[in-house]
């Protein structure tokens, strides 16, 4: 933590800013003293020459020298405000957020009102109350600064307290002040020490403040409050006597500042140097020789025919990540086509591509023709229109796919309007037919709904009417039913079932669910890290050869799976795509793996029943790759 | 150590938004054996870990711990109890503190008073037992996979020593090629260390395969309490026909969704039976059957093996899954 504390810029300007302060305070009142404390009247009121850097003011004393002595005793106030506002502040605000929710109310509130006065105005009631002076000025601004920190730590602690690992804290045991001390405190640490930053610049200027109206130090004692009081009398004579003091006041404020945040970095571990998963030693993403994937018949009339996709992010300095990694795939009209993966495998932005929704800064490249309509060949205004008519997407949370705040009614005519250049009637009378063909009850009624109306399975219907509104031929649905309930999913997959089969819409269903996909669709891509690492049809998933899909269709229970056996335990992970293995990307975690895997990628090749397999066993002639041996290879409780 | 709930009943709110999550709900889960709790979002499973654990406080019925009352909240919230009962929550990112390293976590869940050495071997143990290496306890949550953080939140589980863990979806937020290494472990874990688990989980299959017990829940309630192989085999409550039915399956063709709708508003429970607006067999399609909608099927049941709260039960139901 401590290195990491130095290794960021912050941190580093942060301590060399505070060391100064720190040297200046100890050692500027023995050193310099004398001569900030010489008063020379017939001097008086000079601007800046060669003797005094930054002048003089009225009595003659020098300023520059009177700064750096009078650091000591501004930061003195100002630590010991802030020491106070911290002590009292961070109790108080944490314990109340902590407090049973009717109690909690009551505390905020109060909390609030306090925050509404000035630390100003409490400053000069306790210097009232007790004699003004250095005591009364640390103490009166120290309270008056610990509400906002009360407030600050509040709200920090009620954002955090609901979080999972406090309850999980709770049930291992442990108690009251550990879980302040070890889980609220080390979470919130990072906002608190910009808070404690920024407080104690605002502790310097409520001090001058206090000296303005006379209340705080008391002369001949001078803090840079004080000064800057002094100087603004006299501003248009000796300028520097104001400004050196609030030039001070804000490179101190900046100090702070940046210490603060470098103990902020330092505090958080996911921001260390090299902790993350950002390491790029093993990294490399080449394929090893390059091979040749078996060629694709051309489909006739086919609704979409996608060629060597790829979609790359960029990665640091002038380095780009592919996460698709040449996808090719092709739908016939009405056939419904699975793409079954695990999150990382680039299977949903295989399906952003087609749908030309990958924002910036990913890049998108290969050949997408929909409806015989070449996308990277023809005007924007002709992709728009193509994919507006006869392409629609789905997505898994319907909630953030639509307009919380626009009533379902506009949502649904936006789109034909643009693209029929339907009157508004004509569009509200196809958006209610089209919500009563997802069998959405009382469909007048939902249209004048907004969506937070609606429950999450009637969501997901009003976003497929959406899509069926301009009668597509194509419909990719991403994990349409992941967020929903089976019952509800069950329900879905109906309607999914109905439209393709009324209206031969093709449909590409992305999911990591092998049992969903195998019952909905014709044709399977199995996919890893960005590639297609297998092609087979839906009814013979369970003969499928890649080991992958193998160890995928074993390690999740389905209601066929013997009890007694155990599942199969896949090692490892999958690769995040800056760190790609070479050769095989599922190498390192296959145990049927050969030295030629982890060196040249293997082709995806037509085998003699017609799936498409990219694997060096499955496809040499004398592959022991059936099934039982994959499976039984694999058991077993590996980490 | 064996616990049950008897009449466990839960309340969130006040008032007009008062919401009944948990009513009385029977379950036993015998010493050494694993009882599923199954059903959809909202049906009040989760809501029942948390009980059960004291994060929540219950406003009616008991809990028993080897047959002793542990209901109270002070009890619950008893060294004792915690020693004795544990929950591993279904999302590791967010049940470990992302500003602790996986060593003290574990740490921190040993038993308090004990020397520094004994902690870190105790900890080394843990570490071991759940299937990392020894390294992973200088590391951080951020550095850890999915699969690899929910083995820390059950080490440090299994750190406390307890005889009861209330697994609340622990699967639900981890790759699919994870979750089996995941279920394998508690698998053995349960055989080698006699834990007796309360398995709480939306999805089917997973309960199937882990459970000896399932106890389908809706809306608040259990509709059905059987033997798992059983409850596959002939399930009799038409819920949990549905929900059977509508898992998809591998080479299985596809039926058609079987229940209709969506769950009620749980502040405003159907009359009669809770099922009624959606149940496949009651008076939407057979209106005949007017008692669904005026008598509470729950009232009729009773505490016996195979319990199943509808007044239509099929008795005689086909065997739908291969066992
Ligand atoms: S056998 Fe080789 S090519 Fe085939 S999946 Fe395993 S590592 Fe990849
Ligand atoms: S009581 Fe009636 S409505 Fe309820 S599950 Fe049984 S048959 Fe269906």
């Amino acid at each position: 933590m401590i290195k990491s504390f130095f290794r960021n810029a912050n941190g580093i300007a942060g301590s060399i800013g505070v060391l100064l302060i720190a040297a200046v305070s100890i050692f500027a009142p023995s050193i310099w003293g004398k001569k900030a404390h010489t008063i020379n009247v017939v001097n008086g009121d000079k601007g800046p020459s060669g003797a005094h850097w930054l002048g003089t003011d009225r009595l003659g004393h020098d300023i520059f020298y009177q700064l750096l002595v009078s650091t000591r005793l501004t930061m003195e106030m100002a630590l010991g405000a802030t020491g106070i506002a911290i002590l009292v502040g961070i109790p108080l605000g944490a314990g109340a957020a902590l407090l049973p929710e009717r109690v909690r109310m009551i505390a905020l509130r109060a909390l609030d009102t306090l925050i509404a006065f000035p630390g100003l105005l409490i400053a000069i009631v306790f210097a009232a109350v007790l004699d003004p002076g250095k005591f009364s000025a640390v103490l009166g601004v120290g309270i008056g600064l610990s509400f906002s920190f009360a407030r600050v730590a509040s709200s920090l602690t009620l954002a955090i307290r609901d979080r999972e690992f406090i309850s999980a804290a709770r049930v291992v045991g442990v108690g009251r002040t550990r879980l302040m001390v070890r889980h609220v405190l080390p979470n919130i640490a990072d906002s608190l020490a910009i808070a404690t930053t920024v407080s104690i610049a605002a502790a310097i200027v409520t001090m001058a403040g206090l000296s303005f109206l006379g209340l705080g130090v008391q002369l001949p004692s001078v803090d840079w409050g004080r000064m800057l009081t002094t100087g603004v009398q006299s501003f248009y004579l000796t300028p520097f006597a104001a400004l050196g003091p609030g030039i001070a006041i804000a490179l101190a404020a900046l100090v702070f500042g940046f210490f603060g945040e470098g103990l902020a970095r330092a505090a958080n571990p996911v921001l260390w140097p090299g902790s993350g998963g950002d390491d790029d030693s093993a990294t490399a993403t080449a394929d090893g020789p390059p091979t040749v994937d078996d060629p694709y018949e051309p489909v006739e009339d086919g609704v979409l025919d996608v060629r060597d996709l790829t979609v790359s992010f960029p990665s640091g300095r002038k380095r780009r990540q592919q996460v698709v990694r040449g996808v090719s795939l092709d739908l016939a009209p009405g056939e419904t086509l699975g793409i079954v993966g695990e999150s990382g495998s680039g299977k949903s932005l295989t399906a952003l591509a087609i749908a030309q929704l990958v924002a910036h800064p990913g890049v998108v490249e290969g050949r997408i023709t929909v409806n015989g309509t070449e996308l990277q060949r023809v005007p924007l205004k002709e992709v728009d229109r193509t994919l507006g008519t006869s392409l629609a997407v789905v997505f898994q949370d319907p909630m953030s796919s639509l307009n919380p705040a626009v009533k379902i009614r506009n949502q649904l005519i936006e789109g034909v309007r643009r693209h029929r250049g339907l009157s508004r009637a004509e569009a509200v009378l196809a958006a209610r037919r089209r919500l009563g063909e997802v069998n959405l009850p009382t469909p007048e009624r939902q249209l004048e709904r907004y969506p937070h109306e609606l429950s999450g399975g009637q969501r997901q219907r009003v976003l497929i009417a959406m899509g069926l509104m301009n009668e597509p031929n194509v419909l990719i649905a991403d994990e349409p039913t992941t967020a929903l309930d089976v019952t509800v999913q069950a329900q879905i997959m109906d309607l999914l079932a109905g439209i393709n089969a009324e209206h031969n819409t093709a449909v590409v269903l992305i999911s990591h669910n092998l049992g969903l996909i195998s019952q909905n669709c014709d044709r399977v891509l199995v996919m890893y890290a960005g590639r297609v690492v297998e092609e087979v049809a839906a009814d013979r998933l369970t003969e499928a050869e890649h080991p992958y899909t193998r160890a995928l269709l074993g390690a999740v229970p389905d209601m066929a799976h013997s009890r007694e056996q155990p599942l199969v335990s896949i090692p490892g992970q999958m690769p995040d795509a800056r760190s790609t293995p070479v050769g095989c990307a599922y190498h390192p975690r296959c145990p049927l793996a050969v030295p030629r895997c982890a060196e040249q990628r293997p082709p995806l090749q037509l085998n003699a029943v017609g799936h498409r397999v990219a694997c060096w066993v499955a496809n040499s002639d004398e592959a022991p790759a059936g099934a039982a041996t994959v499976g039984t290879a694999t058991s077993g409780d590996g980490a | 150590m064996s616990l049950q709930l008897r009449q466990l009943s839960v309340r969130y709110g006040r008032g007009r938004n008062a919401i009944t999550a948990v009513d009385h709900v029977d379950i036993d889960v015998p010493k050494g054996t694993t009882v599923g709790l199954v059903g959809e979002s909202g049906c009040g499973k989760s809501t029942v870990a948390r009980a059960v654990i004291g994060l929540v406080p219950v406003a009616g019925g008991q809990i028993l711990l080897d047959g002793k009352d542990v209901t109270s909240d002070r009890a619950r919230n008893s060294n004792v109890f915690r020693r004795s009962v544990q929950m591993v929550f279904q999302d590791p990112y967010s049940s470990l503190n992302p500003r602790m390293s996986i060593g003290s976590a574990l740490k921190e869940a040993l038993a308090h008073g004990r020397a520094a050495e004994e902690s870190r071997r105790t900890a080394a143990e843990m570490i071991e037992l759940v299937g990392l290496p020894q390294s992973a306890l200088k590391r951080y949550p951020h550095q850890l996979s999915g699969g690899q953080r929910q083995r820390v939140a059950i080490a440090r589980a299994l750190a406390v020593g307890p005889d009861v863990i209330v697994l609340d979806e622990v699967t639900s937020a981890l790759d699919v090629s994870v979750q089996g290494s995941v279920l394998n472990l508690l698998r053995t874990l349960q055989r080698d260390l006699g834990l007796t688990y309360l398995f709480i989980s939306h999805d089917l299959s997973t309960v199937r395969y882990m459970s000896d017990v399932v106890a389908v829940m809706y809306l608040g309630r259990i509709v059905e309490t059987t033997p798992t192989l059983e409850l596959f085999a002939a399930p009799q409550h038409p819920y949990t026909v549905g929900l059977i039915e509508s898992v998809p399956r591998l080479n299985h063709p596809r039926v058609r969704a079987p229940l209709v709708g969506d769950l009620p508003d749980p502040r405003n429970p159907p009359p009669g039976c809770r099922l009624s607006p959606r149940c496949p067999v009651g008076p939407i399609h057979r209106p005949d059957r007017k008692i669904c909608t005026t008598e509470d099927p729950q009232a009729i049941t009773e505490l016996t093996v195979h319990r199943t709260a509808c007044h239509f039960a099929a008795r005689t139901a086909q065997p739908s899954v291969p066992v």
